[in-house]
């Protein structure tokens, strides 16, 4: 169909006022470094230099950096979601959007690569020396089920991703006898018994799926049995969107967070990072002023924070927990059993581990990971002291 | 550079438009010239060189045959012609197919020969081609000489089609290049055909790329359902990735008042091979016949040559695609398929009924791109059997992919027949007596269009180009 003079110079009009348009709108628009709903740092305008130019490595990060300072750039993001929400997607970007208002990472290509396989083995390296030694200390695996699995009936129809149960059991085989603890089945029977397991919108668990774990942990390992009652709860906040919602710039749901304290709690003295200062709580209440309100455990990841408990008559155990995220809401709980609690992340922690673990002569380990983060850490090769 | 990306849209396109615009008429050869220069700079800063000596060589060679023809030495501009295919053959035979050269050999001798490991120059099988064709037409006579190397220039590197085509022939803008009058509406027509191209680009092919990008990557044997769905699904990205490229880049040229020829016509639509690849990247099919089938003899030199140029056209057509045995076999494969419809199935398939022939077509170009795609296939072999059942029929995995990407699936089989244009053309004639309606809809439309690929751009979390490799 063959345009007249006048429609083609309003088409063409429109088409320069939309190039234009956006033109000068990422030309003049306030440029960011950081990105709150993503929660990472944007990119900045490169500089050119004459190799960076010649690699063509100046054009592509100029690319990158359009991209990400492309002015609402979360608009975008959410328009794209919206519409393929439209078009009856059932996931996008790796996230199933699950009934109950649930998003759920679809871990695919997780499980079923080399790098998972190398995780298992290097844990069981470590775990197979470690008890093997004299005087070993007490140690425990727990590594989490996502909420792809433990919330497999809200998936979409059909719905058939990896299934993690088959990974966990191959890490288990790999351990020493009576090292694995099963926290997939607690979890499974608290959200059969209506206990909100994970976050709608983070990749978190819960405080209170924590607390269950950690209550059957201890019963199993004689640490002494705990009640909800034994805990002051509190909600800090009702708007958390963690960050599988940032992932498809999803604003409409939010999390509430909720934190324990032990009713007779002891002092405890915490030291990030092995500084000189130390505080007397694992809260920051500033993380909930920011997109990522989880950090409020130990303000995020850490390489190494190391807990004194002041028991009022010593416990003498020293637990170490080498962890990722999971074990930040976890952790308070084992104060209760133990003098000195430290949690170690190998994603940045670069001292020979087996340095620490003489220095401190730990009594206890565990070793808490969820599963999707387990089997995607190339860290864990420190445990044998490699990388 | 690619078109589809917020660089070009809201970087390069801007300020080549009012520099295009801007300069007086002479200069806007020399300004086309120069922006696709940094066009193909942006990417390949280094292979500019071999691009230019390309080019240089190729001009000077189109002087020279035209220069000996004119003093009647028909010897002396053939070996001018030869020595100038030369060098452009040289140059894409040493930086496309050393490796495999090399592999071939190291097969042969049984001893491991290390591969060079060159980059491959984007689009140099596509600019090597045009400047061929210029320097042949000229030899025929029926193509005039470019006494300008600006001009030359531009035509080579045009940045529209300068990466993946098409294939412009000179001789089909000859005279666009000496003079050509811009004009509102064509420039109109142009935008519309870069959106549709974009639209296609980034709303359909990396939609169907997602999908392709599941299944592609599992391993071992899957259910014959999630196999076909993931090559139905490479099947509509090759086709959109590609003939919306060819879209933007004839949209493009529109914008500047040139005039490409058509590079697809509904391929998907055809009722036999022979028809797909009469419809199918038309600019390369025309390249091959032209320059290689009609030289070589054509069907006028008996059955037994005629059969030789068939398969050599198609096995130069499969490694043009890319330096690897799986595109010589597909190249074959097509070969034997189009020689088997013209010698022995021709009176067979016209009695079938025409849905038996549009599902014979497009079963044999799937297959065809299963061939296509073998690199890039983690189960390789193994995906073959899984068409045929290996795999079992389906599973669940395979019902959640078909009613996932249900949607998609309907826009993309309706987006490959001609069924979209013949329903916007229909709404339009309605509205031929308004034309602020007309202008609306359309307006409405191409908007819609846009605004949603740059939405896709901003969170390119997946926008690969194929075409890109060849």
């Amino acid at each position: 169909m063959q345009m007249n003079r006048k429609q083609s110079v309003n088409i063409i009009t429109l088409f320069l006022v939309l190039v234009a348009g956006f033109t000068a709108a990422s030309i003049l628009a306030p440029k960011r470094t950081f990105s709150e709903t993503e929660n990472r740092t944007l990119l900045t305008l490169p500089v050119p230099d004459v190799e960076s130019v010649l690699s063509g490595k100046f054009g592509e990060r100029y690319e990158a950096y359009l991209a990400d300072q492309f002015p609402g750039r979360d608009g975008w993001i959410a328009l794209k979601t919206g519409a393929e929400r439209a078009a009856l997607r059932q996931d996008a970007k790796g996230v199933y959007f699950a009934d109950d208002d649930y998003l759920i990472e679809t871990h695919e290509g997780v499980f079923d690569v080399p790098q998972a396989q190398a995780s298992a083995t290097h844990l069981s390296a470590f775990c197979r020396a470690l008890t093997s030694q004299e005087d070993a200390p007490n140690l425990s695996v727990m590594v989490v089920p996502n909420a792809v699995d433990i919330l497999a009936d809200k998936l979409p129809p059909f719905a058939a991703p990896f299934d993690e149960e088959e990974y966990l059991k191959t890490i288990q085989g790999l351990l020493p006898e009576g090292v694995w603890f099963d926290a997939g089945s607690v979890l499974r029977r608290e959200a059969e018994a209506g206990r909100q397991i994970y976050y709608r919108t983070d990749h978190h668990w819960t405080t209170g799926a924590a607390f269950a774990v950690f209550r059957e942990w201890a019963r199993s390992r004689g640490l002494g049995e705990f009640a909800e009652a034994d805990y002051n709860i509190t909600q800090v906040s009702d708007t958390f969107t963690g960050t599988i919602a940032a992932k498809v710039a999803q604003t409409s749901v939010h999390d509430a967070i909720e934190i324990y304290e032990a009713k007779d709690a002891s002092p405890i003295r915490v030291r990030v990072n092995e500084t000189g200062e130390e505080t007397d709580t694992i809260y920051v209440p500033d993380k909930l002023e920011t997109r990522d309100q989880y950090a409020v455990y130990f303000g995020g990841n850490n390489a190494i924070v190391e807990t004194r408990v002041l028991h009022r008559e010593p416990k003498e155990r020293r637990l170490l927990i080498l962890k990722d995220s999971y074990a930040h809401c976890f952790a308070p709980f084992t104060f209760s059993c133990f003098d000195q609690v430290d949690l170690v992340d190998l994603r940045y922690f670069n001292r020979p581990l087996k340095e620490l673990m003489e220095e401190k002569d730990y009594t206890d380990i565990l070793v808490l990971y969820n599963a999707a983060g387990f089997a995607e850490d190339v860290s864990l090769a420190k445990l044998t002291g490699g990388a | 550079m690619v078109f589809s990306s917020l660089l070009f849209l809201f970087r390069f396109l801007p300020i080549v438009l009012v520099l295009y615009f801007a300069v007086p008429r002479k200069a806007r050869n020399l300004i086309l010239l120069l922006v696709s220069l940094f066009f193909y700079a942006w990417g390949e800063p280094v292979y500019v060189v071999l691009m230019a000596v390309s080019i240089v060589s190729s001009w000077l060679g189109g002087l020279a045959v035209d220069a000996l023809r004119e003093r009647g030495n028909e010897r002396g501009a053939k070996w001018a012609l030869i020595l100038a295919s030369g060098v452009g053959l040289a140059l894409l035979g040493v930086f496309k197919y050393t490796d495999f050269v090399l592999d071939i050999t190291s097969r042969v001798i049984g001893r491991q020969i290390s591969p060079l490991g060159l980059a491959l120059p984007i689009g140099i099988s596509f600019y090597t081609f045009q400047t061929i064709s210029y320097v042949a037409d000229v030899y025929r006579g029926t193509a005039a000489v470019q006494k300008n190397i600006i001009s030359y220039g531009a035509y080579v590197t045009m940045f529209p089609q300068l990466i993946a085509g098409p294939i412009v022939q000179y001789k089909t803008i000859d005279r666009q290049l000496r003079s050509r009058q811009e004009s509102v509406e064509q420039f109109a027509e142009g935008v519309n055909r870069f959106i549709i191209g974009l639209g296609k680009k980034v709303l359909l092919a990396n939609n169907a790329g997602v999908l392709w990008d599941t299944v592609r990557r599992m391993q071992g044997p899957i259910p014959a359902l999630t196999a076909w769905l993931g090559l139905a699904a490479f099947t509509f990205q090759i086709y959109f990735d590609f003939s919306g490229y060819s879209d933007m880049a004839i949209g493009l040229g529109e914008m500047f008042g040139f005039r490409f020829l058509e590079n697809f016509r509904y391929p998907y639509l055809s009722a036999s091979v022979t028809e797909f690849w009469r419809r199918w990247h038309i600019s390369l099919g025309t390249w091959f016949r032209e320059y290689v089938y009609i030289p070589l003899g054509g069907n006028r030199a008996g059955l037994a040559k005629q059969i030789r140029n068939i398969l050599v056209v198609w096995l130069l057509t499969g490694i043009w695609h890319g330096a690897n045995f799986n595109f010589v076999i597909w190249g074959l494969y097509y070969g034997v398929i189009l020689l088997a419809e013209k010698m022995v199935f021709a009176r067979l398939l016209k009695r079938l009924p025409a849905w038996a022939k549009h599902l014979y077509t497009m079963f044999f170009v799937m297959i065809g791109w299963y061939i296509f795609s073998y690199n890039e296939i983690g189960s390789g072999m193994g995906y073959f059997l899984s068409l045929f059942g290996a795999g079992g029929l389906a599973d669940r995995g395979s019902i959640y992919l078909l009613y996932n990407f249900a949607v998609l699936l309907i826009a993309l089989i309706l987006g490959s027949t001609e069924l979209p244009a013949r329903a916007g053309r229909a709404l339009l004639a309605r509205t031929e007596d308004s034309d602020w309606l007309c202008i609306a809809l359309r307006g409405i439309f191409y908007a819609a269009v846009f605004i949603f690929s740059v939405a896709w751009l901003v969170d390119a979390s997946f926008n690969p180009f194929l075409y890109f490799r060849f």
